[in-house]
């Protein structure tokens, strides 16, 4: 999905994400050095001070006549070179991050690289990008550092029957179907980047059959970890609708199962779902329901998800339509018109705060900050959902948002998002 | 707005302006794309900032660069020049490039503030006790009460605000700074204002903070003396051989928090260390200048302290913290939102009372 560029940009404190430092932080037993001017690095390293993670971080700071001698590419090694020096565990990957002015001075990363490898042989080392230049391209940082993060498997002899979830930086909950499903379809093991502690352990992924495809910037990771590691892969984005959900189990079924006869009922799932849709709804009632971007990945199929089950969706806050849920954006067009669709980042949306329903709730930060609701289900990215179980846990945070009102500056502050 | 892709909005709007999350400020990002720096697709923002001005009628626009727009020279200053003339709003372009210190940049935008707003001299009239405030940013006195503190300081003391750059400004207010008869200078920030003001309109200045009661009604007497005789003063206090108190931060503000302790509580041996470079030709004697951390680093593990008040992030560069009292003196500029919620109160009788209450 390509970010809308046609108009100024309105930053609100909701904005943002996990941003490239919490993300490539995943990585175990990984070290970053940005290489930026201090402008740049201050959010990261504040960014990162927020979630604990200032210890794996370090800056190079470069200046003006750095960037127009070209003498910044030198730097790198003698900063590295210290940097290895000084740090009292030698880390096992050194991620060098460089920024949009990277993009313009046309940097020789491999020849870095190779006098990088050579002077020291124990440490991998990767350049990254924390470029948001880049956002209308097909290689944004959040897809550039997926790349980078799954860049570092190695190749590994023979394949197990093991599924990694990739694009998703929160672990799926153990309480989804998912992992009885996959363990029906004769699949052994299934893998998560957050769950291991040692980068020997992470190369365990390398040995993974198939990777599903939980969130759409690592389409491109799984491409690559195709032609690569030979690691096929599937889509399985997290989605709120039961045909959705349905036609998720399906596809995966057709491509997993070892064997033509897989024993998973997953009615109950779906039945324990309608029910606590039934609930939702009845706690919800007539309140008005906004819904934006940066809660789920499709808020038009999300939006459609909660029509279709009856609640009053008054509000959409998407920044464009991507091609994956244009049928469903069609759908809300045609038939619920009165929705509002609005872009978060418009130039006239300081002018709407203050103009919603007090007794809104908010799906996302975005539409919480917009509408100033009180009553806030902060998801982001659909963090830890996915199929039936994803439903609950969606219907759960509505039933919360209505029953406990929240401080938005606080909920935000606590996530710690990220530009 | 702020000419980038968005990483350096974020930290204008996620780390460097507490007042943004209730805000409903105009201010953009221009989305900056890399084909369009690499071909120099000006017009293309031009048009967005078209559409917006003509939606939303501000009082004026302003266009900042990044780092991006310094390495492919965009001409901001010329993109201001077109915007003024399709919009008929008046607009200044700022070459600002993220390679310096804040203090800087916000120096910057107040001087090209006055060359487009302020009267000619000769339509300026000064009147009675009006003072302007200069340097009041929310990067230094943070988003509790010390901006109004301070005003209120200086009201209670008989003055009238004319204008105050940049917490609770009004723009007509702004615009009419120079029938102020003195500037009180609170930051670093606003010195350069101050010396324009004072070359442009002959208006004096004098340096510090009412950071309590004793620096508060030495500086009204200073502003008063100042509107007499035109003559420039800084608050601060003499010079001593030892130290044994470290305060590392904004340069105006610690001087005047030395005043505080050394002339209201009768501490002595203070050493003030500045952040950001320090406003030289300013005080009597220079302040350490820390350039680095490595620099922080080596004065607070020195062993001539024995307090150090310095923003919380400084305290993990002390080596042995059980040896050191640290007094937490949160700077927006340096730990931003991690430590913004607990900034001190520091105007008058405020200080005694919130901040510091040690002997």
């Amino acid at each position: 999905m390509k970010t809308d560029c046609n108009t100024l940009h309105y930053t609100s404190p909701a904005h943002g994400g996990w941003g490239v430092v919490r993300l490539a932080m995943l990585v175990p037993e990984s070290y970053q050095l940005f290489v930026c001017p201090f402008a740049c690095g201050r959010h990261g390293a504040l960014g990162a001070i927020g979630h604990g993670l200032k210890d794996r971080l370090s800056y190079l700071y470069i200046d003006e006549s750095d960037i127009v001698s070209g003498g910044y590419e030198d730097l790198i090694p003698e900063a590295v070179a210290e940097l290895l020096e000084t740090l009292e565990k030698k880390p096992k990957v050194l991620m060098i991050f460089v920024s949009c002015l990277d993009d313009l001075l046309g940097t020789d990363h491999e020849s870095i690289l190779a006098v990088l490898r050579e002077q020291h042989e124990d440490v991998r080392f990767t350049f990254c990008h924390m470029n948001p230049i880049t956002l209308d391209t097909d290689n944004p940082p959040p897809v550039n550092v997926r790349r980078k993060m799954y860049g570092l498997l190695e190749p590994s002899e023979g394949k197990k029957r093991q599924v990694n979830l990739i694009g998703n930086p929160v672990q799926i909950r153990p309480e989804s179907e998912l992992f009885g499903f996959l363990q029906a379809l004769g699949i052994e093991r299934v893998n998560h980047i957050a769950q291991f502690e040692t980068f020997e352990a992470y190369q365990q992924m390398a040995a993974a059959q198939w990777n599903l495809v939980i969130a759409p910037p690592a389409v491109k990771t799984a491409m690559d970890m195709k032609e690569r590691l030979n690691i096929d892969f599937e889509l399985a984005i997290t989605n709120y609708r039961e045909e959705d959900i349905l036609s998720t189990y399906e596809r995966l079924k057709k491509k997993l199962a070892d064997k033509e006869d897989v024993r998973f009922d997953l009615e109950p799932y779906q039945r324990r779902a309608r029910e606590v849709v039934r609930e939702a709804r009845e706690a919800v009632r007539d309140r008005p329901v906004f819904i934006d971007y940066t809660a789920v990945i499709f808020p038009f199929a999300a939006a459609r998800a909660l029509c279709e089950a009856g609640f009053h969706v008054a509000g959409i806050f998407a920044r464009t339509i991507g091609a994956q849920e244009k049928e469903h954006a069609d759908w809300i067009y045609e038939h619920m018109p009165q929705i509002q669709i609005m872009n978060p980042i418009a130039h006239d949306i300081p002018g709407k705060i203050g103009t919603f329903p007090e007794d809104s709730i908010a799906i996302g930060f975005e539409a919480a900050y917009v509408t100033r609701s009180r009553h806030v289900y902060g998801l982001v990215n659909n963090e830890g959902n996915f199929g039936f179980d994803g439903l609950v846990r969606l219907m759960q945070g509505i039933v919360h948002a209505v029953q406990v009102e929240e401080d938005l500056e606080t909920l935000i502050k606590n996530y710690g998002l990220v530009i | 707005m702020i000419h980038d892709a968005s990483g350096c909005t974020g930290n204008y709007t996620g780390y460097d302006e507490p007042r943004w999350y209730d805000s409903h400020s105009l201010v953009y990002c221009s989305g900056l794309r890399e084909m369009d720096a690499i071909l120099g697709n000006d017009e293309k923002f031009i048009q967005k900032i078209e559409n917006a001005a003509n939606d939303l009628k501000p009082n004026f626009l302003c266009f900042l660069g990044s780092p991006v727009p310094m390495v492919i020279g965009t001409d901001l200053e010329g993109i201001a020049a077109e915007l003024e003339e399709r919009t008929g709003i008046p607009s200044m372009g700022l070459a600002t490039t993220g390679l310096h210190y804040y203090d800087k940049g916000v120096s910057d935008a107040y001087i090209a503030f006055a060359k487009k707003f302020f009267p000619l001299p000769q339509a300026v009239r000064p009147s009675g006790d009006r003072i302007n405030i200069l340097g009041l940013t929310p990067l230094d006195f943070s988003n509790n009460s010390n901006a109004d503190d301070l005003i209120g300081e200086m009201e209670k003391r008989g003055f009238t605000i004319q204008a105050d750059f940049s917490m609770v400004s009004d723009f007509h207010k702004a615009c009419q700074a120079p029938s102020a008869s003195v500037n009180l200078v609170v930051s670093k920030s606003g010195l350069g204002l101050a010396e324009y003001m004072k070359k442009r309109y002959q208006i004096p200045y004098v340096v510090g903070v009412p950071a309590g009661e004793l620096a508060a009604d030495r500086l009204a007497v200073m502003l008063k003396e100042t509107m007499a005789d035109k003559r420039e003063r800084v608050l601060e206090t003499a010079a001593e051989e030892t130290s044994q108190v470290l305060i590392i931060g904004e340069e105006v503000l610690i001087r005047s928090l030395a005043f505080h302790f050394r002339e209201e509580r009768g501490i002595g041996g203070i050493q003030t260390a500045v952040l950001f470079g320090g406003t030289q030709g300013v005080y009597r004697q220079d302040s350490l200048a820390l350039n680095s951390e490595s620099d922080i680093r080596k004065l607070v593990n020195s062993g001539r302290y024995h307090t150090i008040i310095a923003d919380p992030l400084i305290r993990q560069l002390i080596r042995e913290k059980e040896r050191v009292r640290f007094i937490e003196l949160p700077h927006v500029a340096v730990s931003s939102k991690i430590c913004w919620d607990h900034a001190p109160q520091l105007m008058g009788e405020r200080l005694s009372g919130s901040l510091f209450g040690f002997q």
